[in-house]
């Protein structure tokens, strides 16, 4: 806990040191002005019942009053200057390691976990821990100067006061801390109920459960879940008021000691009327404190997992740039020698000594069915993962000597679940390569290859709902913009992931005929379902438990009567006869 | 654009109500009347306790400064020893009377003095004033943990999902309407409706412990109450005028926020990090992001300095408020026009007033908003349900028919469905083949009554579908749709809640399971499904079999199969497909379906265009009239062919 405190300040005070230390200097010294108004009030009160000089005395109790609000101004525009350098420095330097991070970090829950944290914009949260640990430390000088002030008074009563305190402290923070560890526990119900709720709101869902009759059903989940939440709600809040209770009698207790010690002092004349009031007046924030420091406490303490997120995000080793290798070899296109590969923390090997090589100018379809390891060639090939053995070279290099500007320089990729950039249709295309945005040509070019022309028309409107005139694509739409950023800026190297997965197969083969003219004269992998974008590519590669099953044209694989033969005969069975009777 | 049209709304409903501000009033009034009954309904003997809790609090300080005058008085008593005010103690009737006759019993006990009893007296009465506070601060907190946040709560949740479920399922095509149901859940979740009961109640309370503190003070000095409050009213002006700006800037900023956030969400999601690395475009994103977030930061800051400032000069003002008050009681002190005690017991009280004021000024400014959530909640709840028909209907009909059958979306510009006309016999299987947005999916949805028509009608052996009770409809229908869900429960759930009666029947789903290509999925029955609640996860395909699963669960006789294959792989897609035909041969069924070669195997295929039929009639006829459907089949076997031809 300590540790992420002090990592907390670093963070703070690393985009701003000089409002951050000042507020937290700000913070103490108002603390500490509390008590001593108590001290200021007495000789004020002896002045005013003897009648004698009240006029000064006055004067420094409201001044002191006055200097509080005073520093209680600064420290509000210290804060206004600490958020402000956190929300514009600390994102900034959030996004800088997102760009550096190696994609498993996005793939792996725990880490994933961590960065969803830290993506969502910790500034504000960062720097109310911060305030409130600095509102702790201000609550404990007050704490401490009244300990001094009823010292004075009597020894028994420090001694009480600070038994109180610690007491009532604990029991809060006990109270609160269960509460707290409750809501936690029950999140899983919550996030049910909320899920739950949600399918009875759902446009589809309520088709399907209509049909089914089963929306009674599901509304006694709900009631059932929610019954449990209330139930262990009303546990739980029955032992954090026992706690509270407890506490509250302490109160009690530590105002009953501190008044009888003061009757018995005043009746055994060993006390001033002044000290009386003044303390007594001052009783009930001397027993407040314990409630807010506990209540900070428990903010605190519960909060403080964040800093560890972000902490851990810190701590993420980012990614190795490129190293250039001595020479260069003759190994041409794009090769996977010897490569197998296993996901971090998983012992099974998605890739499996897999070889094989695609050619200068060649286009070579992946196929093979799900799970055989099309989609990590790729993820591999993007150099977003790292082979667990052997090496992938491009152009004859290996792909690790790349910067990885270099290597989006050279290779072109549209995933399957591609981004839907709410930009201009030219920026999304352009984004491929952003030196050529103003290249109408290379524009038009990508888009042809794409089969999507049409958005010649509308280069400048922006898409997505961004914008208030922006506008909404199709899903086949936003895939055709996908590929045209692939085959952006003439790129030697393009990767095809499911390129007709969300078009119309009435318009497939239209893109199927567009990619065979693209391509013409690159080198390209096109990962697919459907067997037909097979046919227009030159080989075609058929993995199988992350191996290279089967390698040939589509005759030779046809003639080889094996898995392709199988798959392509199972497809197009649905046509043959009606070939023949047509 | 849903913000823009809610903003609209807004306009409306405020240009509508700007005339009659009393009329508002009234329903703002009468929104407060439905949310107490409502409280006391769901949270019973809770919704009690907590407003209890704070009338007492309201009167608590007075209560406190009463007590600590008297306590301070008895002790200035004692320490100038002078009988001034003893005398004054004394004279003041019934209660004193009955003070100084317990405090005589325990001057008797403890042996000293009448005044030191009266001292130890007071002692005694503090203690038990916390002591009922603090029982009272108990019980109220329960009340409003319990009864008001959870009970109620819970109970506008449901009421909530219940009405979702009633209404028809067109309204969720409304954007209005989809809008409203936003509002109203935003409403529930973040509790404003508890928080509105509370808040009224916290201002009655804050507004008690203002009059009871006033008069207190009042009866000492008439000069300090209004010294008190006035010095408190620049908060009033502070919270009207920065709330008003805040409002105003948060409203110009949000163009500027959410272009922010997006492209933040672009440089932080997964998916979009991976792309920009590989293109190389992640700068040019981080400059588009700084430019709006600059802008956003710089007008908070400038927004958060000068509230600061405001904040200082008010509370600059309130401190000399307090003070003069201070000044001029500590001057009449002197006079001898109040005594010691007093001084003393005001000097907190001031403090106490000017933060009760200020609270009241701050919460009131609220309620309004929570009203208007409220308001929100409760217009959904007013929406009109759908209509059950009462035609009786035993069996499932011999045929289906559709006549002139027209049916439009909310705002859609064209018919989804034109003017269609069909007659589905009891047994026989249809495949709808078409562009996407031909209508396929909204036809049967209109044969499974899911929607109204908007023209023309659906005939269930020449009854109108609307009109038949929907329950006699519903159980002889069953469907696998394309975008089928995934039951976040257990795999067991899954499959049975088609049929929630036989959900138990373990052979029977492990059966359906089979059917649909599960035969061999490792998890119980009852394990839950899904990562969100600590399950596997399945991968798409896997999905889409526990929905066909689901579908042939229900043992109907009309089959509604919109694309039920589309996340299989092509080798599973004919297995399935083909599975289909087998276990279906006896039913019903409509099928839309891309994959036009399962045509051949259906008994008559239907093609759709721009919401019309196009043409009907078995595989056969229809490739032989060269036709729409012609042209779709040989563009999809065009690949095969060609590849066929080649080898050939």
């Amino acid at each position: 806990m300590f540790r992420s405190i002090l990592w907390l300040f670093k963070i703070i005070l690393s985009h701003e040191k000089k409002y951050a230390c000042l507020e937290m200097v700000l913070m103490l010294v108002a603390g500490v002005l509390a008590p001593a108004s108590v001290l200021l009030l007495s000789q004020l009160i002896d002045a005013a019942a003897k009648g004698g000089l009240w006029v000064y005395p006055l004067i420094l109790y409201i001044g002191t009053l006055f200097v509080r609000e005073g520093i209680l101004a600064l420290r509000r525009f210290c804060g206004a200057r600490v958020l402000y350098a956190l929300g514009t420095k600390l994102p900034e330097e959030i996004i800088h390691r997102f760009d550096r991070l190696p994609h498993r970090f996005f793939e792996e829950s725990g880490s994933r976990d961590v960065l969803e944290q830290v993506a969502g914009k910790p500034s504000a949260q960062l720097y109310e821990l911060y305030q409130n640990i600095g509102l702790i430390l201000s609550d404990a000088a007050s704490a401490a100067g009244y300990l001094f002030v009823v010292g004075q008074v009597h020894w028994l009563l420090s001694a009480g006061y600070l038994f109180f305190l610690l007491f009532n402290m604990g029991m809060s923070f006990r109270a609160m801390r269960g509460m707290a560890d409750l809501y936690d526990a029950q999140t899983g119900s919550e996030r049910r109920m909320d899920y739950l709720g949600g399918l009875l709101s759902d446009r589809d869902a309520l088709a399907e459960l209509k049909t089914f009759q089963a929306v009674p059903y599901l509304v006694g989940l709900w009631r059932e879940t929610a019954d449990k939440v209330i139930r262990q709600r009303l546990e739980g809040t029955g032992r954090a008021q026992a706690a509270y209770g407890a506490a509250y009698g302490a109160g009690i207790l530590w105002m009953g000691l501190l008044a009888a010690v003061m009757v018995e002092l005043l009746t055994a004349g060993r006390l001033g009327i002044g000290t009386f009031i003044s303390v007594l007046n001052g009783a009930a924030s001397l027993t407040g404190l314990a409630g807010t420091l506990s209540g900070y406490g428990s903010t605190v303490s519960r909060r403080l997992s964040l800093v560890n997120q972000y902490r851990l995000f810190a701590e993420f080793k980012e990614a190795a740039g490129g190293f250039e290798l001595p020479g260069s070899c003759s190994l041409s296109g794009i090769v996977f020698a010897d490569v197998s590969f296993a996901y971090p923390g998983s012992s099974r090997k998605v890739l499996d000594h897999l070889c094989f090589q695609v050619r200068p100018g060649e286009t070579l379809a992946l196929v093979g069915e799900n799970g055989a390891g099309k989609s990590t060639v790729l993820k591999l090939l993007c150099r977003l993962y790292e082979p667990t053995e052997g090496k992938i070279f491009l152009d004859g290099r290996d792909i690790r000597s790349f910067s990885r500007g270099e290597l989006g320089r050279r290779m072109g990729v549209a995933f399957q679940d591609f981004f839907r950039y709410s930009l201009t249709v030219r920026e999304n295309v352009a984004l491929g390569n952003l030196d050529l945005l103003g290249d109408e040509k290379a524009l038009e070019r990508a888009l042809l290859g794409a089969k999507a022309e049409e958005f010649q028309e509308c280069l400048d409107v922006p898409l997505g709902k961004l914008e208030e005139d922006g506008r909404d694509f199709s899903g086949g739409q936003w895939q055709r913009l996908a590929v045209a950023r692939a085959l952006f800026g003439e790129k030697p190297y393009i990767i095809l992931d499911e390129p007709t997965a969300a078009i119309d197969p009435a318009a497939e083969s239209g893109m199927y005929e567009a990619f065979r003219q693209s391509l013409k004269g690159r080198t390209g992998i096109v990962v697919s379902h459907r067997l037909a974008s097979a046919a227009f590519s030159d080989r075609i590669l058929v993995l199988e438990h992350g191996q290279a099953a089967e390698l040939g044209t589509h005759q030779e694989l046809l003639a080889k009567k094996g898995i392709y033969a199988h798959m392509w005969q199972v497809q197009s069975r649905w046509y043959e006869k009606g070939d023949g009777e047509g | 654009m849903s913000g823009k049209m809610r903003e609209g709304e807004r306009e409306k409903g405020r240009k509508r109500t700007k005339g009659k501000a009393t009329e508002e009033g009234r329903e703002k009034r009468f929104i407060l009347g439905r949310i107490f009954s409502m409280t006391l309904k769901s949270s019973g003997i809770y919704g009690v306790l907590a407003p209890l809790y704070y009338l007492a609090e309201g009167l608590f300080p007075a209560a406190e400064t009463v007590l600590y005058a008297e306590f301070f008085d008895r002790a200035a008593a004692w320490v100038l020893g002078s009988g001034e005010a003893a005398a004054r103690l004394s004279g003041s009737g019934e209660a004193a009377a009955r003070l100084s006759e317990s405090g005589g019993k325990i001057s008797g006990l403890l042996g000293g003095g009448e005044a030191a009893a009266r001292l130890w007296l007071c002692v005694g009465l503090l203690a038990g004033l916390y002591l009922v506070r603090s029982v009272l601060a108990i019980t109220g907190s329960i009340a409003i943990n319990i009864g008001v946040y959870e009970k109620l709560s819970a109970f506008l949740k449901e009421k909530l999902a219940e009405k979702c479920s009633r209404l028809p399922l067109l309204a969720f095509e409304d954007a209005k309407v989809h809008n409203q149901c936003l509002r109203a859940e935003e409403c529930v979740k973040q509790e404003q409706i508890s928080g509105a009961y509370m808040l009224s109640i916290v201002l009655f309370s804050c507004l008690l412990g203002v009059t009871a503190s006033g008069t207190v003070l009042a009866s000492y000095s008439l000069l300090i109450v209004p010294l008190a409050g006035i010095s408190v009213l620049p908060h009033f002006v502070r919270v009207r005028v920065l709330g008003k700006a805040f409002y105003q800037m948060q409203k110009e900023q949000t163009v500027s926020r959410r272009k922010a956030d997006y492209f933040w969400q672009t440089l932080t999601m997964p998916g979009s990090v991976r792309e920009l690395r590989m293109t190389g475009a992640s700068g040019y994103m981080e400059e588009k992001w700084a430019a709006e977030n600059g802008r956003v930061q710089k007008e908070l800051d400038h927004y958060r300095r000068r509230e600061a400032r405001y904040a200082s000069w008010c509370a600059a003002l309130q401190t000399a408020g307090t003070g003069i008050s201070i000044g001029l009681t500590v001057y009449l002190a002197v006079q001898g026009q109040i005594s010691i005690g007093e001084l003393g017991a005001c000097i907190s009280a001031y403090s106490r007033l000017q933060d009760k004021v200020r609270e009241f000024l701050a919460e009131s400014g609220k309620l309004q908003e929570k009203l208007r959530f409220a308001e929100d909640y409760f217009s959904f709840m007013a929406l009109a349900e759908e209509k059950d028909g009462e035609t009786r209907l035993g069996h499932f009909p011999e045929e289906i028919r559709l006549e002139n059958l027209s049916f439009r979306y909310p705002g859609g510009a064209y018919p989804a469905v034109d003017e269609v006309n069909l007659t589905i016999r009891k047994g026989e299987s249809l495949v709808i083949v078409g562009e996407n947005g031909s209508g396929k999916t909204t036809l049967t949805r209109l044969i499974a009554g899911l929607y109204p028509p908007e023209k023309g009608q659906v005939l269930w052996e020449g009854k109108r579908l609307q009109e038949i009770r929907r329950e006699d409809a519903a159980r002889w229908i069953s469907m696998i749709d394309q975008r089928f869900i995934r039951y976040l429960l257990t795999l067991r759930e899954n499959v049975g809640i088609s049929f929630v009666e036989k959900m138990g029947d373990d052979r029977r789903i492990r059966q359906s399971l089979k059917e649909a290509g599960l035969e061999s999925l490792k998890e119980e029955l009852d394990d839950v499904v899904g990562k969100l609640f600590g399950g596997r996860d399945f991968s798409g395909g896997q999905w889409q079999r526990i929905a066909i699963a689901r579908g042939l669960f229900r043992p109907g006789e009309l089959f509604l199969l919109d694309e039920p294959t589309s996340a299989l792989d092509p080798v599973l897609e004919a297995e399935i497909l083909q599975k289909f035909l087998q276990v279906l041969k006896e039913k019903t069924c409509i099928i839309v379906s891309h994959r036009v070669g399962l045509c051949r195997y259906a008994d008559r295929v239907v093609v759709m265009k721009k919401g019309k039929i196009k043409e009907v009639g078995s595989h056969e006829e229809l490739y032989a009239r060269k036709g729409e459907y012609w042209k779709i089949y040989n563009s999809q076997s065009q690949w095969y062919q060609q590849a066929d031809v080649t080898e050939l």
